[in-house]
């Protein structure tokens, strides 16, 4: 047997037996399920091959979905921004060479990115870097051909195309791929440095920047036609991955480039191990300390929870009157740029047609104005993960007093950059003379200052009732995490929405109060009980 | 008055870790819970504390005949790694805890008296607790059972990467202390055990085992212990 088979072999195997022991470990934590797998399954290694042929199956499955449901997506992209008249099969391709041609290229690391598997294999088993590396790149590709070939067969047979296209982008993908992964080992024999895996976030966005070019592009209609004729050069792209390839089987520098790849990995570990890295922005800096202890007796006469609560969001500065102050800034100037244009343009009776379609998006302004969640971090980082520990502030009257100092406070900072919109829009509509009913103007308002308060609620009835955080600062509560999401889903929704002011008012008059009613509830009925560490 | 644990039985999935856990602990007394790693001497803690619910058993507290359940104003628990919150100063911290305490402190001096006794001198006591030592945490933490006064104390794990000047400061406040308190550690640290202890007790494959005094004195004592915990697979 080959070397490189033997390797592929032996790392496959190990992977499926690291997944299928994942999958018997999240089993053992569903509820109701979770007495049907005792820790004796980890040793029985006869059912766990036949886990793995499984897991093998399921492995072929989703792969082939992942690159079938990616081929759906452009297609979908094309359907929805090209006429059914249109160049549809160009626009394909066009799109095609900017996800996968161009942006997938620029994040290609699979050549020197280390993973915890790769550490595991090079580091602890000692698998000989070269022979490895060699092995992951080589079946990458050849499963990427694979599982990518018959979703790009489908989608361009529908546009009509040529079935020779299919196997021709895929060898301009293949050799795009391979020309990044050449590029980064000359760098890497000229400057033994990794470009690509320190600057990945940069390089993320750039992509991210390509693929929304690639979307504008053909939205616009701006399409290269002749696409259809050229990509056939694409099969140029084989003997370039075959270069490529003869370059690899020679390359001496793996192992010291994975070395290089393991330490940087180790270091982002370190950082994150603990979950800590998601606090870095609320961490107390050494800056700040000076400051904080300038203030000694500020609170004197505070006593309690008070006084807890008031050193803690006076000291916070950073995470509670920096963020309000830059957001009224720039409501500040773009108020102004607005209300100049307004007064430049001269705007019209349409201007009120306007408001009444940009108002529901100010359910979203709200959303994204509310500094809730990152005082929420602050809070268990800097506060609760310690005082938790301790009973006396698990008492179900410390818990509620607490949640309701907090809430004050939150509720407060929040309604600074409320208020001043609700200024500004006034101000604003009065300049620019838009007609707008003193009524509508005033439950507008109040409406905007409800928000405020319900996202101020939101967020902190989550962190009490769920309490998503560990010991190790990881999040570990999936129904925060949903209950989030779908905020935020509602939200963004919601800025969809087409109605007139005084019945969307109403509408979101009733949300609010109803699930400020139904939190404050919650968090009386359950957070006593909730609100631990975990 | 005694701590009693009653019958206490605790496991988690297939594994027993406490298994027909009685024991008294009486006041005045410094107890070691020695045993090695994964032992459960935390899970002990945790169920006296009602951190954790137990399978079965009880504990309580008995003054002469009068019998009670344990109230977690009852309990003060001493983490190895003191855990406080770094944007306070020690003495915010402490003015915080006595406020927040009121109802369970009694005879309560003044917070610099009680810096004063743990030698924290003040210009630390006006320092973020972000720039503390571990050994100046460690005696804050100390503080508030020294405040609070809890019928019994739990240690888990104390003294553990102190320095030897500090750990011996901790040493002379706990024997200090025991006589208001039941003291109960837990350590694997044999020498600690002996150092300080009254009495210890092995917690052993879910059991416990209190030594005898003689057992205690005997100049084979540290081969005996060894070849009692020998044959508890390693956690």
């Amino acid at each position: 047997m080959s070397p490189m088979l033997k390797c592929f072999l032996t790392t496959y195997r190990i992977r499926l037996s690291t997944a299928v022991n994942r999958w018997i470990y999240y089993l053992r934590k569903i509820p109701l399920i979770k007495h049907l797998f005792p820790a004796s399954l980890y040793h029985k290694t006869g059912l766990k091959d036949g886990l793995s042929c499984i897991m093998v199956l399921y492995a072929v499955l989703s792969e082939l979905f992942k690159k079938s449901f990616y081929i759906a997506v452009l297609y979908g992209l094309v359907i929805m921004n090209v006429p059914p008249d249109g160049p549809r099969l160009a626009a394909f391709l066009q799109l095609f060479l900017f996800f996968s041609v161009i942006g997938g290229s620029m994040n290609n690391l699979m050549m020197f990115q280390t993973d915890e598997l790769r550490r595991m294999f090079l580091k602890i088993m000692r698998f000989d870097s070269s022979l490895y590396i060699r092995t992951y790149v080589y079946s990458e590709y050849l499963m990427y051909t694979v599982f990518m070939l018959p979703g790009m067969i489908i989608a361009i047979l529908l546009f009509d195309g040529n079935i020779l296209l299919a196997p021709a982008l895929l060898s301009l993908a293949l050799g795009a791929h391979t020309a990044i992964d050449y590029l980064q080992m000359k760098w890497f024999e000229k400057r033994h440095t990794l470009p690509l895996i320190k600057h990945n976030i940069k390089i993320v966005f750039i992509s991210f920047v390509v693929f929304i070019a690639g979307i504008v592009l053909i939205m616009q209609d701006w399409i290269l036609q002749p696409l259809v004729n050229i990509c056939y050069i694409g099969f140029l792209g084989i003997p370039i991955t075959a270069a490529v390839f003869m370059k690899i089987n020679r390359y001496p520098y793996f192992s010291e480039a994975s070395q290089l790849s393991i330490n940087y990995f180790n270091q982002m570990i370190s950082a994150a191990g603990t979950g800590d890295s998601a606090f870095q922005d609320v961490v107390i800096r050494d800056k700040d300390i000076a400051e904080m202890t300038s203030d000694r007796n500020t609170f004197a006469n505070r006593h309690g929870y008070e006084y807890l609560n008031a050193l803690f969001f006076h000291r916070q500065k950073r995470i509670f009157f920096r963020p309000v102050r830059n957001r009224l800034l720039i409501l500040t100037a773009l108020a102004l740029f607005i209300i100049i244009l307004g007064r430049i343009i001269k705007v019209s009776d349409q201007a009120a047609a306007s408001l009444n379609a940009l108002f529901p998006g100010l359910v979203f302004i709200m959303y994204i104005m509310n500094i809730g969640i990152r005082a929420t971090r602050s809070l268990f980082y800097n506060c609760d993960a310690s005082l938790l520990q301790y009973s006396f502030y698990r008492r179900k009257d410390a818990v509620l007093k607490n949640f309701a100092i907090r809430l004050r406070h939150l509720v407060t900072y929040n309604m600074i950059p409320a208020a001043v919109l609700c200024i500004y829009l006034t101000v604003g509509i009065s300049v620019l003379h838009i007609p707008i009913s003193a009524a509508d103007m005033a439950i507008s308002i109040i409406t905007i200052l409800l928000l405020s308060v319900l996202f101020s609620v939101h967020y902190l009835f989550l962190y009490y009732v769920f309490q998503p955080f560990t010991k190790d600062y990881n999040e570990k509560n999936p129904f925060y995490t949903i209950l989030n999401n779908a905020m935020y889903i509602v939200c963004l929704t919601v800025m969809n929405l087409h109605v007139e002011i005084a019945n969307f008012v109403i509408y979101v008059f009733l949300f609010t109060i109803t699930y400020i009613l139904i939190a404050l509830f919650c968090v009386y009925r359950y957070a006593p009980k909730t609100f631990r560490i975990k | 008055m005694q701590l009693i644990c009653d019958h206490i039985n605790k496991s988690f999935n297939e594994k027993k870790v406490l298994q027909d856990v009685s024991i008294t602990f009486e006041k005045g007394k410094i107890y070691g819970l020695l045993g090695r790693n994964g032992a459960g001497k935390t899970t002990l803690f945790n169920c006296i504390s009602k951190e954790l619910p137990m399978d079965s058993g009880s504990c309580y507290l008995k003054d002469q005949d009068r019998v009670r359940q344990i109230d977690e104003s009852d309990i003060g628990f001493v983490f190895s790694t003191p855990v406080l919150p770094d944007f306070l100063t020690g003495y915010e911290f402490i003015k915080f805890y006595m406020e927040a305490n009121a109802a369970y402190i009694h005879d309560a001096r003044s917070i610099d008296e009680y810096f004063d006794l743990v030698k924290i001198d003040e210009t630390d006591r006006h320092r973020l607790i972000k720039e503390y030592s571990h050994g100046m945490k460690n005696k804050v933490q100390m503080l508030c059972f020294i405040i609070a006064k809890p019928l019994v104390v739990l240690l888990d794990e104390p003294l553990t990467s102190f320095d030897v000047v500090v750990a011996l400061e901790m040493k002379n406040l706990l024997r200090q202390m025991r006589q208001e308190h039941i003291l109960i550690f837990s350590t694997h640290v044999l020498q600690l055990a002996t150092d300080l202890c009254d009495e210890i007790v092995i917690l052993h494959n879910g059991s416990l085992q209190t030594l005898d005094e003689e057992t205690m004195h005997s100049p084979n004592f540290e081969a005996e212990i060894v070849e009692i915990l020998k044959d508890e697979p390693h956690a």
